[in-house]
């Protein structure tokens, strides 16, 4: 089962593709770090983003995107944009699921949120989630 | 007028004419090298369908039964796949009226961000096949097919064969030669990355990039001189070897016959895609579709009619050949005013300057 961690910030969703061998997490290489949503009120951007998840997806066989869920409201509350990627994953004819931030957050102080080499630094939550949607699954 | 047959081998005639049942057939279409086609109404679909006949080679080529089950918004969708004998097979598809992406580019130019739209989608029917088990190995615009103005899809099955488990496909059945990978000639596999290499020569072409089809243009004026002196399969021969040596060398597409417009991004995507050794190319379709996408908002939007016009937002400047240098227009209203800013005198420093407005 491959699992896609999925961080949204502003205009740009932070992938890391995540699988179980061994019982552990393991990370899987993957060139493509940062998908960018260009100009959210062209149909064409949004098309051609819809297009690269979907593409993404198909080739390496993700099973499931898991997404660091934000506030909709308040202070901490999520862009307006990132909630338009949001629907973009889930449009992907693929399952999404959400992580909720304090789960996340408490899940990182556990030995399986370790952050392993290779995960850079702007990828650490969207790796949480991912690690997170496998052991919630019971894959770990 | 019943189509005459007897062009057509022994094999397939019979399964032809077995056809004719249900297909009134118009056309044969000799534009497709690499097998037979025939056109023809369909009577129990009620649209005109392309019956391709292609040589499968028991298991060399993908199983005419598997094409019929891919189905993929950029992918022509099989009617019907059928084997005729251990060599032959033969699949129907859908005819598309407005023609392939090769008729396309004689009769418009691209502009950069339409370039990335129509690349992506493409590449979005190669990474269904990869994501599938499957490499297409002719990727070309003569097998791209034109659904709508900015639809395409991939519409020809001929060369797709399957995949090992380490990503390769070993075969010796050849296709188009100029859009054959390095490794290919070498190596005699084919890979997924040799899939890349040749949507990274349609990209080269979508964006203006010269490529020439007929085979004595590849050569130089001596190799022109010994190739006219020659006849038949020996003249043939002797323009493949020098064309392969080209590609092997990395001498096909000429990055500096891109228009002045095309971003230094979009020509790294050539070069990457184009390179000569696989390692060095993107490492998945998927790679390149994101790459494209993450690259279409910072791309200035040339569109290229009469004259190349930058589209930014709502304003709109062109570029218009003046007195032996170019001059840059602004639109106003309905109307173009020169902007006197800059007096450009390659169209170099036009684009340069255009898109600094």
């Amino acid at each position: 089962m491959i699992v896609c961690g999925v961080d949204l910030k502003s205009s740009e969703a932070r992938l890391v593709l995540v699988s179980v061998e061994n019982n552990d997490p393991h990370l899987i290489p993957c060139k493509t770090k940062k998908l960018t949503l260009g100009d959210d009120k062209d149909s064409s951007a949004i098309k051609s983003f819809l297009q690269a998840i979907k593409t993404f997806a198909h080739e390496n066989g993700v099973a499931v995107f898991a997404i660091k869920a934000r506030a909709k409201g308040g202070q901490m509350g999520g862009g307006a944009i990132s909630f338009k990627i949001e629907t973009l994953f889930q449009l992907s004819d693929c399952d999404v699921v959400f992580v909720n931030a304090t789960a996340l957050s408490k899940f990182s102080k556990t030995n399986l949120g370790g952050i392993p080499d290779g995960v850079l630094k702007y990828q650490y939550d969207a790796y949480r989630c991912g690690v997170f949607q496998l052991a919630k699954a019971g894959r770990l | 007028m019943a189509l005459d047959f007897s062009l057509l081998p022994e094999s397939i005639r019979q399964k032809a004419e077995e056809l004719t049942k249900n297909i009134e057939f118009k056309l044969m279409n000799d534009k497709g090298a690499n097998g037979h086609v025939l056109i023809g109404y369909n009577t129990l679909l009620k649209r005109d369908v392309v019956v391709k006949f292609y040589y499968w080679g028991n298991g060399d080529h993908a199983e005419p039964a598997v094409l019929a089950q891919l189905e993929s918004d950029h992918i022509l969708k099989v009617y019907h796949a059928e084997s005729i004998n251990k060599d032959d097979a033969f699949f129907m598809t859908q005819y598309c009226t407005s023609g392939d992406l090769d008729d396309a580019l004689k009769s418009r130019k691209f502009g950069t961000v339409e370039a990335i739209d129509v690349l992506s989608q493409i590449a979005g029917g190669a990474s269904f096949l990869h994501g599938n088990g499957y490499l297409h190995r002719d990727l070309k615009p003569a097998n791209i097919f034109c659904l709508s103005k900015d639809k395409f899809v991939i519409g020809d099955f001929g060369s797709v064969v399957v995949q090992n488990d380490e990503g390769y496909a070993k075969t010796l059945t050849r296709h188009s030669l100029l859009y054959r990978p390095p490794e290919e000639l070498e190596e005699k596999r084919s890979y997924r990355e040799g899939d890349i290499y040749q949507l990274g020569m349609i990209f080269y072409q979508l964006l203006g990039g010269h490529l020439p089809y007929e085979e004595r243009a590849w050569l130089s004026e001596k190799e022109a001189i010994k190739y006219d002196g020659l006849g038949g399969w020996e003249q043939q021969n002797y323009a493949t070897s020098i064309i392969e040596s080209k590609i092997v060398r990395d001498r096909v597409v000429n990055r500096s016959t891109l228009p002045a417009w095309v971003p230094a991004g979009l020509k790294t995507v050539v070069r990457r895609c184009c390179a000569t050794k696989r390692e060095d190319r993107y490492s998945s379709v998927a790679d390149l579709v994101v790459q494209l996408n993450n690259l279409r908002s910072t791309v200035p939007e040339w569109r290229v009619g009469e004259n190349p016009i930058l589209h930014r937002g709502k304003r709109r400047f062109r570029i218009v050949p003046h007195k032996g240098s170019y001059v840059i227009e602004k639109c106003i209203g309905a109307q173009w005013r020169k902007d006197r800013t800059f007096l450009p005198e390659t169209l170099f420093d036009a684009v340069k300057f255009a898109e600094q407005l």
